[in-house]
């Protein structure tokens, strides 16, 4: 029973997966391919950086050269592929179940046979995770594979910790997504909310890097929580930022999964 | 009150959405075996009782009980004793009907492959990809799903939409199979002939209310049938002067005859006669709620007193079908309709 709904959730997903796996494998890899190119002129890029403001570069995640590994991977991954990859699978997978199956009539017609919400909505969750896996590991896996192919490469277990920060904060993203598409039972609400709060959240994180007086309203953006840069800089584990992901994940699919048990299943 | 045995038993069953009405203090027994309609209009209610029965929505009062089993609290243990085909299922499009219906029946412990012979049965080619299916092969593939395991309770919501006359013969052909079983139907129509065929009983809705449970010929013996006649030769004026038949129109040999009730002593006569050509109809659901909702079916004094209305249903039309007959004596209580069979005393 749990195994049909397991293979019919992936199948379901395979697609959107698949391809916004190959997108970002592919967007990462031919980053990947130009790092060596950046790093043969280092010194260059160095001096054209210092013509933009401070504030603006650091809106980027530009902090430092861009040709350090971690600051090379915040701008181009992990401030700007990422949340945008993360933000599509996440919503579109946590919608389905919750909210444009309910409005299709498919949940209806699952939930008539016997099988408890919970489950059904643990299983939703779990192919989730595995979406969130599989776009994180293609992510960084083309990052590395291609980097060693080109040049010098990259530093294989500190790119994969940024990798377990970033299926963190897709994971996150999804939790919330699932959260609201159960209250609101609506794709277009559900989604939009957080693509919203995402797009709020960045700006949060922005301003708090340009204007220091402001600076504590970083700590209610998830983008202060997944420095990816610093991980693979410094090479330390984040465990509270991951703690953090973890703990808004899991809230939010434990409330997703308390709410769909309860609620009316009505288009 | 309804039975204990009873498969299914509403205890003053009430669903508001927010403000607005779903279904107010409904009271249904239906027994084990029995095969159960459930008739009303668009927005009656029969949608939010059937989601009630499934357990998709929680009561706002009252409750609904499946085999004993309270249908919100213990949702898992109802749906191993029941098969469900909702009126508008959302199949996926990229599934085929074998994947689908494998996998539903994956879900409900059935053998893969459970299906097949229903799908010769309904001519349905398990092979074609869902999206790719008429709105009629979509229906066959929800009517298959339901009959394809042995629960012992049916629940569908108005299963023959989209089937053709042929496919809707070997529906009614599975209900029988079905009863013969020992299994309980409830199903919700708008298709008087396939209730008439079908069902032991009928409850009818409205505005929320139960108005009626009855029986199929119960209805039918209140109500009217249009009969039309070609004839060979004219008939003598008089010649179908019977209590309960009434000339609508006549020309030379054509005759538009209304009966109600008893159509014996009318087919008797209409027997004696040079017949070239005869054409019954049978009442729609329109005829049949036009006659509860206005004045006749010996509920309508409590739905007037519970709407403040006359009665009418607004969605219906205020003209009258053109085989509706004209309002004679006796025409809002029949005199050869039967005692109407209301569960709550029968059973209390």
């Amino acid at each position: 029973m749990t195994g049909s709904l397991i293979r019919l959730e992936i199948r379901r997903s395979r697609m959107l997966v698949g391809w916004l796996a190959i997108i970002c494998a592919a967007y990462a890899g031919v980053i990947a391919a130009m790092y060596p190119t950046m790093l043969a002129n280092s010194a260059m890029l160095d001096e054209y950086m210092k013509v933009w403001p401070k504030e603006m570069l650091a809106v980027f995640g530009m902090e430092g050269s861009i040709t350090d590994p971690g600051t090379f991977f915040d701008t181009y991954v992990g401030g700007m592929l990422w949340p945008v990859a993360a933000a599509i699978g996440g919503i579109l997978l946590a919608t389905r179940s919750t909210a444009a199956d309910v409005d299709r009539g498919w949940t209806e017609l699952s939930l008539a046979a016997p099988i408890s919400r919970s489950r059904y909505l643990v299983v939703a969750i779990a192919n989730q995770v595995l979406a969130m896996a599989v776009l994180a590991a293609s992510t960084v896996a083309a990052m590395v594979v291609v980097g060693a192919l080109v040049g010098p490469g990259f530093d294989a277990p500190r790119y994969a910790v940024a990798g377990v920060g970033a299926f963190a904060f897709g994971c996150a993203i999804a939790a919330v997504t699932t959260l609201l598409g159960t209250l609101t039972l609506s794709r277009g609400i559900a989604g939009g909310a957080v693509a919203g709060i995402l797009l709020a959240m960045y700006l949060l994180e922005a301003v708090a890097k340009i204007e220091p007086n402001l600076d504590w309203v970083a700590g209610l953006s998830a983008f202060e929580y997944f420095d990816a840069g610093a991980i693979i800089d410094s090479g330390v584990v984040p465990w509270s930022d991951l703690g953090v992901f973890a703990a808004v994940s899991m809230a939010g699919w434990a409330l997703a999964v308390l709410v769909f048990r309860r609620r009316d299943i009505l288009a | 009150m309804p039975a204990i045995s009873d498969a299914i038993e509403l205890l003053q069953l009430t669903k508001y959405y927010g403000r607005r009405r779903g279904v107010i203090d409904l009271e249904v027994g239906v027994r084990e075996g029995e095969v159960f309609g459930f008739l009303g209009p668009n927005g009656a209610g029969k949608t939010t009782t059937i989601r009630l029965l499934t357990g998709l929505i929680r009561p706002t009062s009252g409750r609904a009980t499946i085999f004993g089993l309270d249908t919100w609290r213990d949702t898992v243990a109802v749906h191993r004793r029941l098969a469900y085909l909702g009126s508008d299922p959302g199949y996926l499009g990229e599934l085929t009907s074998a994947e689908l219906l494998d996998h539903l029946a994956a879900l409900r412990g059935l053998p893969r492959g459970a299906w097949r012979g229903l799908v010769e049965r309904l001519e349905l080619d398990p092979t074609v990809q869902i999206r790719k299916l008429s709105r009629g092969n979509r229906q066959k593939v929800g009517v298959v799903q339901a009959f394809m395991g042995e629960e012992p309770l049916l629940v569908m919501d108005e299963p023959t939409t989209g089937l053709d006359p042929l496919m809707q013969r070997v529906f009614l052909g599975l209900v029988a199979e079905a009863r013969s079983a020992g299994r309980t139907v409830f199903l919700s129509s708008h298709n008087l002939p396939e209730v008439e065929r079908s069902c032991d009983r009928v409850g009818i809705i409205r505005e929320g209310r139960l108005i009626e449970i009855t029986t199929v010929q119960t209805i039918l013996a209140g109500h009217w049938r249009s009969i039309n006649l070609v004839l060979g030769s004219p008939v003598a004026s008089g010649f179908f002067d019977l209590p309960n038949v009434e000339v609508v129109a006549s020309t030379d040999r054509e005759l538009h005859l209304m009966v109600r009730g008893d159509v014996n002593p009318l087919l008797g006569r209409i027997a004696r006669l040079d017949v070239r050509d005869v054409a019954i109809t049978t009442p729609d659901i329109e005829d049949v709620f036009l006659r509860y909702y206005n004045g006749g079916g010996g509920a309508t004094d409590a739905v007037g007193a519970e709407t403040g209305t006359d009665g009418r249903l607004p969605s219906l039309s205020d003209e009258p079908p053109p085989d509706e007959p004209p309002p004679g004596p006796g025409a809002s209580a029949p005199a050869d309709a039967g005692p109407h069979d209301r569960l709550p005393e029968e059973v209390a």
